[in-house]
């Protein structure tokens, strides 16, 4: 029996950016970085690291089919490994690469845990012998699944796939021409795409194309948190700040994405730059946002504007240092900054870096469940960080706003762009709507399970419990709020129904027009009345703790409801299935409504309900025009694209275009 | 002075085949604008064999002149199944029009073939691997045909005259006779030269990406997959592609490429899925390598290389799409006839990029949209799919209120291939039935649009011509079915 204490953290060596980065003289030194994760969380097998590497979030099976080969798992438990933080970093040995796809990956999702204050779950799979959905544990990485210049998130797999290729022969950049380059190690890739499957895991339907931004979204926001968690990396914000003399605004190793891929492949530069102004004052390209419609052109005007926003905010931050230290700091003439400023500067950035990834984090609780735009995430920004931190000193809110509006993005039917105005709205008719009644809290109804609400540490738990909160809340949803009393005793039926702008349909229509047909579930042949009802499916149910800076405390329950409704290309054939004048016939899209709902768990009541109406026509004709405009190419033509992305590897075909 | 072009579209294909008559003066012109039917037609070859009886029997056996659009079977296929009534003997090729792209002088040329015969060498090798229902296998049927150089080369040789054309240039159809005052002439619109263009293969506005040529390394990495299949021959390639990207003890285990006896051959099996390891002694798989092996499920990542696949044949597809020698007939009148062939956006993106001569020697200064806004014959792109047609720079600028539309498609053959073929686009198909559905004199909106649709059903939309300058008549072949619809411009 030993006395000693467990160590805190187990240590892993990565490549901080990517090998390139390693051979060169300029970066050689702080390229290698170290990423340290909990050796035992509060549950012990939520921390256990097997052979793989595999622990409760990530199986990492190394088989590479071109080759004909499996890699064996590294297995980090081993004693000479664990006396030398891992593996050293090299490109030659395979375990090397799976112990770095591992720890980027957790790393990556312990930024959001620790944003979000709950765990991350994969997105459930769909089960062909089954016909259901199926909870999955894992996510799985392959490091070397593909030879090809490409990585991505399959939906299908529920996994990463890393490819690996041979640099070009005739332009390869500062690589080997014809060498070998593996998208696993690239920092920002892995992040990338494992930001991919956690946003799937958080909103299932952000993987729609149903307007110009919704795929560009989840680009961006990949993007966005592969270029903001480099601010936890100090060795690599303190080499851009001494090499930028102080600044930000400029192209660096911090605002560049795969720079090796990039030269690799032939382009002379990184795939990606977030920095689209050269210089000073320049304002960006405002025209962009109605011209750039390819998902990663778009998703980088939205990257732009959230480095924008870091610049700032990093600027108003370290304003009074560079006064003190009585440093000017401009393009023209280098400064000589001082070590001790160096250093402070770097702590700021990385503040500023962290901070508004965390806002970017936390945004996501506050977006709409399906059909996201740009404008929307600005809202849920803005909304996110005021309930956290209402006093916003630093102008954090201002800095991100101004980001968005250099580029001319901007939120649809906002009063204006002051703060206040971008925030959600409180629901109408708010007195009708009851959440006191929730199962479980006050006054609990027989039919529903009583939600669980206690904080969980296990993983496993706090899925279960999560799974059971959704289905008691889809009962307490569907319920009917019938009341005798009441002049119109479905008042509050209809409250609800017009403040989450979906239909339930628990109610007799005398004289009001009847919900459309095509929210009806189409089984031919079924006479049961329940089938006849429009699907409400309650999407998830997540309980937040935050933090704020004053030591806040936020407990919130946010439920996501959605609703999908019959759309056809030809309105007229629209109207007739909507009426039900016209046999109903299998859709040609899918138009989804639905809303999240926030409620504060300290006072029970609704602060905000975001929602897309199920029957908003003009939303219905802005996403008609667009799937059947949708230039998906060849592909359209040849049927790759149907109803659902089934063996479609969406992410893969967005990549292709890029890498 | 009175001038007559013909326009013969062959029916009940989904292919094109198109026969021109040009009469002026007393004297006839033959010009066969590529012979093709799609290879996976029921009945295909006989359909070409009477499609190429007619032709030889139209012009008499002597064809001034022959334009191959591209290489895709649904354009040459006839050559190779009615060879002998086509190429041999009795027939008579005066010249041979074909696009800089063929031209085997040319070094851009011979780089772009490099490429699309790399891509495309892979995906045959790897056929029999790739899922029934999977795009690559799909267009295999749209394909390149195997033999589409030899095909070529009989034509090259059979001409007596080979031309290869470069874009933004004039020329008089060959073969007129000067006693002939009214001439018919052709502009060249494309394939462009600009490499970016020519890979470009999708509208930029919308969802989708631009996607470009398929780049070496995604060639390398099928040949790598087909080299691992043991379906690749070339030593040299083998050794390069199979080369492992790990040393020594970094090499892993190898993967068992069959299955064991105990385990009864799956689905799996015969795809080549490994099931198993081979490991050395004194190892052994972790819990997770070992159900991962053991699992058939739609998690395993074996066949994810087929994605690659299916998107290199779709970018070789387009690729070859975009080659497509694009010419625009100009009538003395100054009516044009436009044939674009598979022209993808790229190509018809890049009509604009430079002007054209308005006589014959003269300098460039005529615009696209000059050229355009005469256009009174349309014969759609690649059978009217969405992404042939270039909207806002291409069919919109083709104001001449006469517009008439030639789809070479057959919509129920399209549907029918396995994926379901969206040909021709609805979108577009209800766009073209408006810009054709108009009076060019009252400039009032007539019951049945100017489209002339090649399903050789009763699908002739066009039935009634409301104007004067067009007449289409339909003729019928030896068993009765249409045969093909005749459009007269000009006379």
């Amino acid at each position: 029996m030993t006395l000693l204490n467990l160590p805190p953290v187990r240590r892993l060596r990565v490549f901080a950016t990517d090998p390139q980065a390693s051979s060169e003289r300029m970066t050689a030194a702080l390229n290698i970085t170290t990423i340290t994760l909990p050796w035992a969380g509060v549950v012990a097998e939520d921390s256990q690291v097997e052979r793989g590497p595999v622990n409760a979030y990530l199986e990492v099976i190394d088989v590479d089919p071109i080759s004909g080969r499996l890699y064996p798992g590294v297995d980090l438990n081993d004693p000479h490994l664990l006396a030398q933080d891992g593996l050293a970093p090299s490109e030659g040995n395979p375990q090397f690469h799976q112990q770095m796809v591992f720890a980027v990956a957790m790393k990556t999702i312990r930024l959001f845990e620790f944003a979000l204050g709950r765990r991350v779950f994969w997105r459930p799979m769909w089960d062909n012998d089954s016909k259901s959905y199926k909870s999955v544990e894992r996510l799985r990485i392959h490091p070397h699944a593909l030879r090809e210049p490409n990585a991505y998130y399959s939906i299908d797999k529920l996994a990463l796939l890393f490819g690996y290729f041979r640099a070009s022969t005739d332009e390869a950049g500062k690589n080997l021409p014809g060498g070998w380059i593996f998208t696993a190690l690239s920092h920002d890739i892995i992040v990338h795409e494992t930001t991919h499957a956690i946003l799937d895991g958080l909103h299932r339907r952000y993987s729609e194309a149903t307007n110009p931004d919704s795929l560009a979204f989840h680009e961006a926001f990949a993007d966005m948190i592969a270029l903001l968690s480099r601010f936890t990396l100090p060795e690599l914000v303190r080499s851009a700040i001494i090499s930028a003399d102080g600044r930000l605004d400029s192209s660096s190793i911090l605002s560049r994405i795969a720079q090796q891929v990039g030269e690799a492949t032939g382009r002379k530069s990184p795939i990606r730059d977030a920095i689209d102004t050269i210089g000073l004052g320049e304002d960006p390209d405002r025209s962009k946002i109605k011209t750039e419609f390819t998902p990663h052109g778009r998703g980088g005007i939205l990257v732009a504007a959230i480095f924008d926003a870091l610049v700032s905010i990093y600027n108003t931050r370290t304003e009074d240092l560079l006064r003190m230290a009585r440093i000017e700091v401009t393009h023209a003439g280098k400064p000589l900054l001082p070590h001790e400023l160096i250093e402070r500067l770097t702590k700021e950035a990385m503040k500023a870096g962290q901070h508004l990834m965390n806002m970017c984090i936390r945004a996501l609780d506050y977006m709409p469940a399906v059909d996201v735009t740009f404008g929307d995430f600005l809202r849920a920004l803005i909304t996110a960080d005021t309930d956290l931190v209402p006093d916003d000193k630093l102008y954090y809110r201002l800095s991100v706003i101004d980001g968005f509006r250099k580029r001319g993005i901007f939120p649809d039917s906002c009063l204006s762009l002051a703060p206040d105005s971008l925030i959600w709205e409180a629901p109408e008719n708010a007195d009708l709507l009851h959440v006191t009644d929730l199962p479980g809290l006050n006054g609990q109804r027989d039919y529903a399970k009583a939600l669980d609400l206690r904080p969980k540490f296990n993983r496993v738990e706090a899925f279960d419990a999560a799974e059971a909160n959704r289905q008691a809340i889809w009962w307490w949803l569907i319920g009917s709020d019938y009341s005798p009393s009441n002049d119109d005793p479905y008042k509050a039926d209809k409250a609800w129904e017009g403040a989450l702008g979906i239909k339930f349909l628990l109610r007799p229509f005398d004289g009001e027009q009847k919900p459309f047909r095509t929210l009806l579930q189409l089984k031919p042949g079924s006479k049961s009345e329940l089938d006849m009802l429009p699907r409400v499916e309650v999407h998830s149910v997540r309980m937040t703790r935050r933090a704020g800076p004053d030591g806040q405390d936020l407990p919130q329950l946010i439920i996501e409801v959605t609703q999908r409704r019959r759309g056809f290309f030809d309105p007229e054939v629209q109207k007739a299935q909507d009426s039900g004048t016209q046999q109903a016939r299998a859709p040609d899209f899918w138009f989804r409504g639905g809303a999240v709902i926030v409620i504060d768990l300290r006072d029970l009541t609704i602060r905000y309900i975001i929602r897309k109406r199920i029957d908003s026509e003009d939303r219905l004709e802005r996403q008609r025009s667009f799937v059947a405009g949708a230039d998906m190419g060849l592909a359209a033509t040849y049927g790759m694209t149907g109803l659902d992305n089934q063996g479609l590897e969406l992410f893969a075909m967005t990549h292709e275009g890029l890498i | 002075m009175t001038q007559k072009l013909t326009i013969r579209m062959y029916a009940g294909i989904l292919g094109d085949s198109f026969l021109l008559i040009h009469e002026s003066d007393g004297h006839k012109q033959h010009i066969l604008i590529d012979c093709g039917v799609l290879q996976t037609t029921p009945g295909g070859t006989d359909l070409a064999r009477t499609i190429a009886r007619d032709i030889s029997e139209t012009c008499n056996n002597i064809l001034d002149l022959v334009v191959i659009t591209h290489e895709h079977a649904d354009h040459i296929s006839g050559f190779q199944q009615a060879h002998d009534i086509l190429l041999g003997e009795a027939m008579t090729i005066r010249n041979l029009w074909l696009a800089w792209t063929e031209d085997p002088k040319d070094p851009d040329a011979l780089r772009l073939n490099k490429r699309l015969q790399q891509a495309g060498d892979a995906l045959t090798a790897l056929d029999d691997r790739l899922d029934d229902n999977s795009v690559a296998k799909n267009l295999a049927a749209f394909g390149r045909p195997r033999n589409s150089a030899a095909i070529l080369g009989r034509l090259v040789n059979k001409a007596e005259t080979v031309s290869y054309l470069s874009p933004y240039s004039l020329h008089e159809v060959p073969n007129q006779s000067s006693s002939q005052t009214a001439k018919l002439h052709a502009y060249v619109l494309g394939p462009p030269r600009d490499d970016k263009r020519l890979g470009k293969e999708n509208p930029s506005k919308g969802a989708g990406k631009e996607v470009y040529l398929a780049s070496t390394s995604q060639s390398e990495a099928l040949e790598g997959a087909a080299l691992m299949f043991g379906k690749m021959e070339d030593p040299a390639s083998r050794v390069k592609a199979n080369e492992a990207p790990f040393r020594g003890s970094y090499q892993g285990w190898p993967l068992l490429a069959k299955p064991s006896k105990s385990r009864s051959p799956t689905k799996w099996a015969g795809h080549g899925l490994p099931m198993g390891v081979q490991v050395p002694k004194g190892e052994q798989l972790s819990a997770h390598e070992s159900a991962y092996f053991t699992a058939m499920d739609q998690r395993r990542i074996e066949q994810a290389w087929q994605h690659g696949a299916n998107t290199l044949a779709l970018r070789l597809d387009s690729g070859i799409n975009n080659t497509s020698l694009v010419l625009a007939f100009e009538l003395e009148d100054r009516q044009i006839a436009l044939f674009p062939a598979d022209a993808q956006v790229g190509n018809w993106l890049s009509w604009g990029d430079q002007k054209y001569p308005r006589t014959l020697g003269s300098a460039g200064d005529q615009t696209i949209q000059e050229i355009l806004e005469r256009v009174t014959l349309y014969k759609v792109g690649h059978h009217g799919s969405h992404n042939a047609t270039l909207k806002e720079l291409g069919l919109e600028l083709m104001t001449d209120k006469r517009l008439v539309a030639m789809i070479p498609v057959d919509e129920a053959l399209a549907a029918k291939q396995p994926s379901g073929w969206r040909m021709p686009d609805a979108p577009l198909y209800a766009r073209l039935q408006e810009m054709t559905g108009i009076d060019a004199k009252t400039n009032k909106p007539i019951p049945v649009p100017r489209i002339v649709r090649g399903d050789g059903k009763s699908s002739l939309e066009w039935s009634k011509p409301n104007s004067k300058a067009h007449q289409v008549s339909v003729r019928t072949g030896p068993n009765g079915a249409i045969l093909s619809y005749d459009l007269v411009m000009g006379g």
